[in-house]
């Protein structure tokens, strides 16, 4: 396994176009350093980042490192889950991360400050758009765990067009929207649709390699950023997310 | 006589060699998948099948070696005596982790966190049923030194709560991964079920259904999380 670093033609080609000597684009950092790097410093501002894999590898743990990371700094942020707030606590704490000291606004199935309700998409849009306005003033961060019960209980079109419009609110507010989506539970069109969406796709999978399986983290496109082809190996550790280029 | 009493044997073992393989192919794609994972729950369930799978595949083995027609020992003398309970209890706890955690693995992928057939309010209850009846079942063969009847519960509490489980959730998941999964996973218990307390006087009809099983075995393990293919023609991918 090899270090990551920033690819050299990553390198060069943001010389020409990217935010790093654009000084009037603020990234939001993902929390895990080593995604940083491979980023150019961070999530875009005003972005929304979509997050899929199967269940089991990890991908919440991304949104609960942006969290902790937005708390830290003093932005708002909002966390949006279908499961109880104790539920995601454990979790969370299965990564080796503390969120006691500072917690986001929970808008969950149990034990929030907010009530998530997943047959009510009029009342989960409102609910999210109000929020926002509250915090107007504030750097935004919002988590949205949900997506994939909300494909699977409503046609896909209703989906794609409330998250359009969702993800336009956000970024009217200064917001920088971390979603995560099942992999396999939905059919590879509406996968393919929901990638449209989103201005960065970071895909945590699972491939086969000979009798090997391997847990593989790809960009799959990020806005201000250069197309990274690339594989990475990727691991949890009590201090955070390790990623390596991967070496076939 | 004796060519007939070998083709015999031959046959039983090549049926046993089929389902170790199978099972510890089982076991292998279920290990690798789990230690790909991160998150315990899914961890805990590619664990149980890989410990079931192991089970199966000792087990299979070990029969073939007490097996009365390989001449090498007696089914109720040698290793097999005493490792064959161990391991066959062992198996089926394994099932019975495998399909605790399955239930919970099912909870989360209902977008409406419904629990298959009220599980989590059950399954302590089930759970201490199952380690009565095996606690029974050894307190008896240690005290009267024979095999009891109530043999069955310890194996028929799993494979039975595994049926209904996975039939409940099949029809209820939306999930197509999940449906994949239990597709295969279910005729794996409908079969086991079978071989033991259904086929048990017919040795082809039994070992037929445990090949089927060891087979479905291997599919579930196959299918505990996609999997899918480095797409090796990309620039950026080092060789």
């Amino acid at each position: 396994m090899r270090p990551v670093a920033t690819p050299e033609y990553v390198r060069v080609a943001r010389q020409g176009l990217t935010r790093k000597f654009d000084q009037s684009v603020r990234l939001a950092s993902s929390g895990v350093p080593a995604l940083d790097k491979l980023l150019v410093d961070g999530y875009p501002d005003k972005s929304a980042v979509l997050v899929v894999g199967p269940p089991g590898i990890g991908k919440e743990a991304l949104g609960y490192w942006f969290t902790q990371t937005g708390l830290a700094q003093g932005d708002f942020c909002l966390y949006v889950t279908r499961l109880s707030v104790r539920e995601v606590i454990q979790d969370v704490r299965g990564f080796g991360i503390d969120m006691q000291q500072k917690v986001p606004l929970w808008m969950a199935g149990d034990g929030g400050q907010i009530k998530y309700n997943v047959n009510d998409l009029a009342s989960l849009s409102y609910s999210i758009k109000d929020v926002l306005k509250q915090n107007a003033s504030r750097r935004i961060r919002v988590v949205i765990d949900v997506l994939s019960s909300l494909l699977m209980l409503n046609q896909p079109e209703t989906i794609y067009k409330f998250l359009d419009q969702l993800l336009a609110d956000a970024k009217q507010y200064d917001a920088v929207v971390l979603a995560t989506l099942e992999e396999g539970m939905h059919r590879p069109e509406i996968l393919a649709a929901m990638q449209q969406l989103f201005d960065g796709v970071v895909e945590l999978r699972l491939y086969e390699e000979g009798l090997r399986v391997l847990p593989l983290l790809r960009i799959r496109k990020m806005r201000g950023v250069p197309p990274q082809p690339g594989y990475y190996n990727f691991s949890f550790t009590k201090g955070g997310m390790e990623l390596a280029t991967h070496v076939k | 006589m004796s060519s007939s009493i070998d083709l015999g044997f031959l046959v039983v073992a090549a049926e046993f060699l089929v389902i170790a393989y199978f099972a510890a192919r089982a076991g292998y794609m279920a290990l690798t998948v789990r230690n790909a994972l991160f998150v315990k729950l899914y961890r805990n369930q590619g664990l149980s099948i890989s410990i079931a799978a192991l089970a199966t595949c000792i087990l299979t083995l070990v029969g073939l070696v007490t097996s009365p027609a390989s001449n090498q020992t007696s089914p109720s003398s040698g290793p097999g005596q005493i490792l064959g309970p161990l391991v066959l209890f062992g198996l089926y706890l394994a099932l019975f982790y495998t399909v605790d955690t399955f239930a919970r693995v099912a909870r989360y992928s209902d977008p409406l966190l419904r629990d298959p057939l009220h599980w989590s309010k059950v399954r302590g209850a089930v759970w201490a049923l199952d380690f009565l009846a095996i606690a029974y079942v050894v307190a008896l063969g240690i005290v009267t030194g024979q095999e009891t009847p109530a043999f069955i519960f310890p194996i028929a509490i799993p494979l039975v709560s595994g049926v209904l489980l996975i039939s409940a959730n099949v029809r209820r998941t939306r999930d197509p991964a999940l449906r994949r999964h239990l597709s295969w996973l279910g005729p794996f218990f409908l079969l086991s079920f079978v071989a033991f307390f259904i086929a048990f006087g017919s040795a082809q009809l039994s070992g037929l259904a445990w090949i089927t099983a060891a087979f479905c075995l291997y599919k579930g393990a196959g299918s505990l999380a996609p999997l899918n293919r480095i797409e090796s023609s990309l620039p950026g991918t080092v060789e």
